[in-house]
């Protein structure tokens, strides 16, 4: 085994069960290499080391400071209304189709473009009568 | 007293009881808090991705199903939210001095105070790294735990903390003999 391997063997056994073959023989390493002892240890103590020693925390008052932030930006505002629509979205999607179906029964000429309300209610430039204001004052006079 | 289950207070808060989900936030500050400070150092940075992952989740009440628990779904927003920052820092182009990584490290001081030094350390591990030493090794998840928050394999986890303690044995035995 090589001392690559017996490292990673050393290393894994920190964060993993080992086989009962790998312990036997981890075990065996342990007793022939004394170095490795020390090894294991200095790994050990890193990991002690990084253990924090009181818990984490965002400093005093985090949780008053973080809600008067939800209720002065609006955030309480948006869930509701966002609450709101989730209470009724069936509702809110049957009245679309309604609106739907009403464009299609009351348009003219069904097309998607009357379904959806994007139809063009100017009148058709062919169907405009040109008037000349000036011929006509001209007949008249 | 009794304790308030996490569900009762998410019914709560959903129904608009801000002190129910005050008393959320301050049951799990500690776990946002242990995943984000080691990630973003002691900066005010910090803090305002601590209290976003909480805005977030007041956001969201409403999609939260309870599928995985409280703290884990907390722990994977401070996580994506954290490295969302360190990309953000990126691309400021920013090369944080110790002190801006919230360590508070003097060199000359390092082989007085090994901790400072190890922490020092960790903090200069690519983000990956630095994820699952700061899940594993600081706040304590199983390796398991560590692979569902990250949503990466075991294996993966395993051969990230190996190179990780690897990297910091090694960058700890130029300072001293450990």
């Amino acid at each position: 085994m090589t001392s690559q391997e017996i490292e990673d063997l050393l290393i894994r056994s920190l964060d993993a069960p080992l086989t009962t073959a790998e312990e036997a023989l981890f075990s065996s390493q342990l007793k022939e290499n004394a170095s490795l002892e020390k090894d294991l240890s200095d790994h050990k103590k890193i990991r002690e080391l990084l253990r924090p020693a009181a818990p984490a925390s965002f400093g005093y008052f985090f949780a008053s400071k973080l809600i008067a932030r939800i209720e002065n930006t609006g955030v309480v505002i948006e869930r509701q209304i966002f609450a709101f629509f989730k209470k009724y979205q069936l509702l809110a999607a049957g009245v679309i189709v309604a609106l739907l179906i009403l464009n299609t029964v009351f348009s003219e000429q069904p097309s998607m473009n009357s379904i959806f309300g994007l139809e063009n209610t100017t009148t058709p430039a062919d169907e405009i009568v040109s008037f000349d204001f000036y011929k006509t004052l001209n007949t008249d006079l | 007293m009794i304790q308030q289950s996490d569900e009762d207070l998410v019914n709560a808060s959903r129904k608009g009881d801000r002190n129910a989900f005050k008393l959320l936030v301050e049951r799990y500050e500690g776990k946002v808090a242990g995943v984000i400070k080691p990630m973003l150092g002691n900066t005010a940075e910090a803090v305002d991705t601590g209290q976003e992952v909480f805005i977030r989740f007041y956001e969201s009440l409403d999609n939260f199903k309870g599928e995985s628990s409280l703290g884990t779904y907390l722990v994977r927003i401070a996580i994506n939210l954290s490295l969302n920052e360190i990309r953000k820092r990126k691309k400021r182009n920013s090369f944080f001095s110790p002190e801006e990584d919230g360590l508070n490290v003097n060199m000359e001081n390092t082989n007085s105070d090994l901790r400072e030094a190890v922490l020092y350390e960790v903090n200069r591990l690519d983000p990956d790294f630095k994820l699952v030493v700061t899940l594993r090794m600081m706040e304590g998840y199983s390796t398991e735990e560590t692979a569902a928050m990250l949503n990466i394999p075991l294996g993966t986890v395993l051969s990230r903390l190996s190179r990780a303690q690897k990297k910091l044995k090694s960058m700890l035995n130029k300072y001293f003999v450990v």
